[in-house]
């Protein structure tokens, strides 16, 4: 256990969903950290937010998952020291855009990117812990390339689903259709959509569905996958919030809409895995460990 | 087609040091076996030395309290603090807190909870006091406070105003000593309780023990096991077994013909230390011999008499706080009235 | 010169001259233009009896004729003959076999020898292959589509490379002009001179350009480039199945599998609900998450193990 004195607190990272980052300095080491100051809300006390991310922090040690070193308890206020990265996605990419243009990331980039991701993710899914934000923001990336998932704390581990799950998780733009229709029993198919989302949007350097409201969101999502019935999606219609009267649109080529923003041609592989993990059933959904046995990994794979 | 050439499809050369992650290593990972498992041995030399300390300050601080008042110190207030006054041993420890474990198990029951969340508290609320003594903090105050804990890390959300309503308990109180159960249980909160083994288990003996066994009767034992698990995590099997040995232990005891005849024909032929066809990594007969001295720690496992429980809380009392015991002699003396008498604090 | 109009290249610079692979006889643009446009007709070189038609001309390449014809036959052949070696599941001898069988064909129609019987052997090999030719064909196209990528890849990231380097080179100068004032700032108010120098040449390391750490990003990408990846070993088949801990986790279960005789009311009753097909529930990931559990730690006989490790941790101090 160390002291806040061993740190030196830098310049503020930003906001996570219950806590302010900061960049630190552990004086004792010279190594940076990120200091993530939750305030000790005399009401509720250690609020769940930070208990979750702690536990489940400490039993999850990957290379693609930010680690958690230390807590340390202040008067009024609890710091959970992590391991620093350099920056996160979002922000590397808002940092290419020229002018007014979003820029996609190179493919090569992308691929190296999305690995990770989907190791990252698999790991949670195999240790039973969804992580249920996942975003650019989220995915913390520093300069020697590597990206690692952060901010677990809407994250919490699943067992058996029971209609407790809140359907209030993840940012709108992210969020997986079933979600969306008010789905309570939801599964680690809720990462794999946004893990798609993700994809594109490095691919073409804007998010592939920015809605403004749950409406909205369905029906950008619709407008480009179609419109899902009871044929194509066994059960849609028991969603609390499904509308019969969605209007019906037919899939659209995903290529297409892709391409016009990336400089490279898009390969069929590449096509074939947004369309696994951007499958609107929960069902068809690709998990984490189908996508890493993805040909458009083929580079990555094992060779013992 | 030729089958000749076929250069480029030779086995894989493996690295030699070259291992497969196992079920088994993965649960060496978890922080329950890094920091949470003991041998016998060293789970009694912690509690002795944690004990140990806590009584040598206790005594520290009676003897000052005698030096600060022995001008006010008749003979019979210094026979009666040498005779009450007196820190609780390792073992009283130990039965202290087994006994408020169980109260921790009954107050949960009582709000409804899950039966994970209940096992989580009670498995809270025990390792508090591997690093805490009682007689540094009383077992009661931590009683909801481990609840409450349990619940957020868990995911049941319960607000304090309800959970402070339902207990009739402060919130204050059950705030205070958050942060350090947080920090006594080293932030790791996550468990593996012997429940989802058993549910694999219940599966497992479906299928090799099939057309041999009733399945209603399968429910049952489900039903009963699982009681009799929770009651297995109050005892110390939880820090010297992993999880589905306790699940084979409270299997042996609820129906043992059953789990022998089961383990059998699972695991007979486990007799090399490594089995690929069960890829359990452990000798038939070692298992055996484990699950039976699990067996054996649950069975004789005895549960602390109400009495006995309030003897040691009020040499706990005492010790901590001579004053109360020379003002309760002082009443008793003038009126003898024995109203004011420490059982009343062991209701929580 | 054209043998045809005489018209040569001192009076006219622009004149192009075009061949038939029928004779390979060399005749001006605007001749074929003139003999040809209505359509096929004979070689008009004196003693040539072949038919030639227009759109068969081409600009020749090489100056050796005997070259071109040979080079043009060799394309003719090699778009029928054009299996690979993996077409032979990787064994060698046939494909030896094969090429040589294709060098005797080209051999043939170059030294016009057996042309009727070779060019028979032609048509009916690309009768009976013509599915196989067309997939080869798809595939060599994309070869050469994927090489220039690559090429053009390459070239870019040589580009940006270079433009990078010269920043950091720059950078390195201003850095070292800003470290040689600072220090003789700084010593003129300070008293320790090798702290006043470490203290600013640390500041020139800290201050890792951004465009060194492009140039960093740069390098992996060239190191992992895909196209290079892709070309060099094409899929590969016998890749380990991969699992998040490093393709090392035993995924060999300690259970046997069977849905059908798992009598588990609970989850029966989850699988038909409708909310919980919607939601892609199915009853495996319970059961096998379960049946995982019960043997999760079932090997480990905490006593021997943590007693090994005390007495390791106890020999370390």
């Amino acid at each position: 256990m160390s002291s806040f004195s061993q740190f030196k607190q830098l310049e503020k990272l930003g906001n996570g969903t219950y806590a302010t980052v900061y960049k630190g300095l552990n004086k004792t080491t010279g190594v940076y950290v990120a200091l993530k100051e939750v305030k000790l809300d005399s009401e509720e006390g250690t609020p769940s937010t930070a208990i979750r991310e702690i536990s489940l922090m400490k039993e999850l040690k990957h290379d693609n998952v930010v680690r958690l070193y230390d807590v340390i308890h202040t008067e009024n206020k609890l710091t959970l020291v992590f391991e620093y990265m350099d920056n996160d996605l979002k922000k590397y990419m808002d940092s290419r855009i020229v002018g007014n243009n979003p820029q996609g990331l190179e493919l090569n980039l992308v691929k190296y990117f999305q690995w990770q991701l989907m190791e990252g993710a698999a790991f949670c899914h195999e240790n039973k812990i969804l992580h249920r934000d996942l975003k650019p923001q989220n995915l913390l990336i520093n300069n020697r390339g590597q990206l690692k998932l952060g901010d677990f704390g809407l994250a919490r581990a699943f067992g058996i689903p029971v209609n407790t799950f809140s359907s209030e998780v993840v940012t709108l733009w992210y969020r997986a259709p079933d979600v969306l229709m008010g789905s309570r029993t939801y599964s680690t198919s809720i990462d794999m959509w946004s893990c798609g989302c993700i994809l594109a949007e490095m691919v073409t350097g804007k998010p592939l569905f920015p809605g403004t409201n749950d409406e909205e969101q369905l029906r950008l999502i619709f407008d480009v996958m179609g419109t899902p019935n009871e044929s194509t999606w066994p059960g849609v219609s028991s969603f609390p919030k499904f509308n019969p009267t969605f209007p019906q649109k037919l899939p659209k080529d995903l290529r297409s809409i892709l391409q016009i923003y990336s400089k490279e041609p898009l390969d069929d592989t590449l096509i074939d895995l947004l369309h696994g993990l951007l499958q609107l059933n929960p069902d068809m959904r690709l998990s984490a460990k189908q996508a890493l046995h993805h040909p458009w990994f083929a580079e990555y794979y094992q060779h013992p | 087609m030729s089958t000749t050439a076929q250069p480029k499809d030779e086995v894989p050369v493996k690295p030699a040091n070259y291992r497969r992650l196992t079920d088994d290593d993965l649960f060496r990972h978890s922080s329950q076996y890094r920091f949470w498992s003991f041998i016998p041995d060293q789970l009694k030399q912690k509690r002795i030395e944690l004990n140990a300390q806590a009584v040598a300050s206790t005594e520290e601080n009676l003897r000052k309290f005698m030096i600060e008042n022995k001008d006010y110190l008749g003979d019979e207030e210094l026979k009666t603090l040498e005779e009450k006054a007196v820190p609780v041993n390792m073992d009283e420890e130990v039965k202290l807190v087994n006994f408020y474990a169980k109260k921790v198990q009954a107050i949960a029951q009582r709000l409804n909870l899950p039966t994970e969340i209940i096992a989580t508290a009670i498995t809270f609320f025990r390792r508090f006091f591997l690093e805490n003594s009682v007689l540094e903090i009383e077992p009661k105050a931590v009683v909801f406070t481990t609840i409450f804990l349990a619940c957020k890390s868990e995911n049941y959300f319960i607000g304090i105003d309800s959970f402070a309503a339902k207990t009739k308990g402060s919130k204050t109180e059950i705030l205070k000593y958050e942060f350090k159960l947080l920090e006594s249980l080293k932030f790791c909160l996550m468990n593996h309780h012997p429940y989802k083994a058993l549910h694999g288990f219940f599966l497992d003996i479906q299928v090799v023990l099939h057309g041999k066994v009733d399945l209603k009767y399968m429910g049952q034992i489900y039903d009963r096991c699982k009681r009799r698990i929770t009651n297995a995590l109050l005892t110390d099997v939880v820090y010297f077994y992993a999880p589905p040995q306790i699940t084979l232990a409270v299997l042996m005891l609820e129906d043992e013909a059953l789990t022998t005849r089961y383990l059998e024909l699972k695991f007979h032929g486990n007799t090399e230390s490594e089995n690929p066809s069960t890829g359990v990594s452990i000798n038939f007969d070692k298992l055996i011999s484990m699950i039976n001295s699990c067996k054996d720690m649950i069975e004789n496992a005895s549960s602390v008499p109400v009495e006995e429980a309030k003897e040691i809380m009020a040499k706990v009392l005492y010790s901590r706080n001579p004053q109360v015991l020379l003002n309760k002699l002082k009443r008793k003396n003038s009126s003898e009235n024995p109203e004011d008498s420490p059982d009343k604090r062991l209701k929580t | 010169m054209c043998p045809i109009c005489k018209t040569d290249r001192y009076l006219s610079p622009d004149v192009k001259f075009l061949v038939n692979p029928e004779c390979y006889h060399k005749i001006c643009e605007s001749c074929v233009d003139r003999i040809f446009s209505l359509g096929p007709a004979q070689c008009p070189y004196k003693g040539c009896d072949k038919i030639l038609r227009k759109n068969k001309f081409k600009t020749q390449i090489f100056d050796d004729v005997g070259v071109e014809k040979e080079v043009d036959i060799r394309k003719r052949v090699f778009n029928v003959f054009n299996k690979q070696l993996d077409d032979f599941d990787g064994n060698a001898d046939e494909y030896n076999k094969y090429l040589e069988e294709v060098e005797d064909i080209v051999l043939n129609l170059d030294k016009g020898i057996d042309v009727q019987k070779t060019e028979e052997k032609l048509r009916t090999y690309e009768e009976l292959n013509k599915q196989l030719i067309m997939t080869n064909i798809e595939r060599n196209k994309q070869d050469l589509e994927s090489f220039e990528q690559r090429q053009q890849f390459e070239k870019e990231m040589k580009i940006k490379k270079r433009t990078l380097e010269r920043q950091i080179e720059e950078e390195e100068r201003m850095n070292n002009e800003w470290a040689k004032k600072e220090i003789v700032n700084r010593l003129s108010s300070a008293d320790d001179a090798d702290d006043v120098i470490e203290g600013v040449k640390n500041t020139v390391k800290l201050k890792k350009s951004s465009a060194r750490r492009k140039l960093e990003e740069l390098n992996r990408v060239l190191k992992n480039n895909p196209y290079s990846a892709a070309n060099n070993s094409g899929p590969r088949k016998d890749a380990v199945p991969f699992t998040p801990f490093n393709g090392d986790r035993d995924i060999t279960p300690k259970y046997t599998y069977n849905e059908a005789l798992y009598n588990d009311p609970f989850i029966q009753d989850l699988k038909d609900r409708k909310d919980f097909i919607a939601s892609g529930f199915r009853p495996d990931y319970v059961y096998k998450r379960v049946l995982t559990e019960a043997f999760m730690g079932l090997g480990c006989v905490l006593s021997d193990e943590l007693q090994a490790s005390q007495m390791a941790t106890s020999q370390t101090s």
